[in-house]
């Protein structure tokens, strides 16, 4: 866990001093292989896993639940937000 | 991008369950270097995005209010799905914190919860963003334009955008991007944060 928010930073901190256009460009190559890599990695992960899929039903249904109430959670938050301090939605019906 | 993530999973899923390739016994460790060599590209790009920061104080600091807004709402929702399922209340608030970066987090959480956890966090925010696709229409006219933008979570700046602008308007459109864009710093913290607890 360390590691990983280290490596966050340490992004962040040159991406934030680096302005080499040709740079950032390798950057953004390096982004696009290594998350295909890792997506393909956590594919064989999952392949040696004969519980997923043997679970797949049930997996699916738990995602979609989580999507669903997750997205709900979301809306109704910001909504409230919305209506007590931003004040963005009425704003714009009142004009 | 969509086909080829969903490809080099399927192609890495395929190999290793009918054995084409043996059992990698340091799967574990690759991982964890390459997903480091992904933090510090995604770390890149938001440092390099300064203008995001000059605009956000122009239109003033209060927007911050809304992805602080989705964050915690997606959040609690998310641990009630732990007392209906066997899913403990911190894997539910890791799977909840990835709001639709779907890459990113399902990594993140494999790397410290085990593959079975990163499929349903791979698949949960890959349905977040194609229910927000979808839906944002029903959305905006049902619970309002807000509601397209706080649905969208991470891909609100990008996948979704083009939607989200199409049935509001521009100024919620400049609201989505910075909101996923702060919600897409938010993410590897929360993320890494939630999934290494348990």
């Amino acid at each position: 866990m360390f590691l990983i928010l280290l490596s966050l930073f340490l992004g962040m901190i040159l991406g934030f001093f680096l302005k080499s256009k040709k740079l950032r460009k390798v950057v953004d190559k390096g982004y696009y292989i290594s998350v295909l890599a890792l997506l393909f990695l956590m594919g064989i992960g999952i392949g040696q896993n004969k519980e997923i899929f043997s679970n797949i039903g049930k997996i699916g249904l738990l995602s979609f639940s989580l999507a669903v109430i997750s997205i709900a959670g979301s809306i109704i938050f910001v909504k409230l937000i919305d209506k007590t301090i931003l004040k963005i939605e009425t704003k714009r019906a009142t004009k | 991008m969509i086909v080829f993530i969903i490809g080099s999973m399927i192609l890495g899923i395929l190999l290793s369950y009918f054995s084409i390739i043996p059992n990698i016994p340091f799967l574990d460790n690759l991982t964890q270097i390459v997903l480091m060599i992904m933090l510090f590209t995604v770390g890149f790009d938001v440092g390099g995005n300064k203008k995001v920061f000059i605009d956000l104080k122009k239109k003033g600091l209060k927007i911050i209010l809304i992805p602080i807004g989705i964050a915690i709402g997606s959040l609690l929702f998310s641990v009630l799905i732990s007392f209906f399922s066997e899913l403990t209340i911190w894997e539910t608030l890791a799977i909840g914190s990835g709001m639709g970066y779907y890459s990113l987090s399902s990594i993140i959480i494999t790397n410290a919860m085990g593959p079975m956890i990163g499929a349903i966090a791979f698949l949960t925010n890959m349905f977040r963003e194609v229910i927000t696709i979808i839906f944002t229409p029903l959305f905006v006219k049902l619970f309002g334009k807000l509601s397209a933008v706080a649905s969208g979570g991470a891909p609100a700046m990008d996948t979704a955008l083009g939607v989200i602008k199409k049935y509001t308007n521009d100024e919620i459109a400049f609201i989505s991007i910075m909101s996923g864009v702060i919600l897409t710093i938010l993410i590897p913290f929360l993320v890494t944060l939630f999934s290494g607890m348990s």
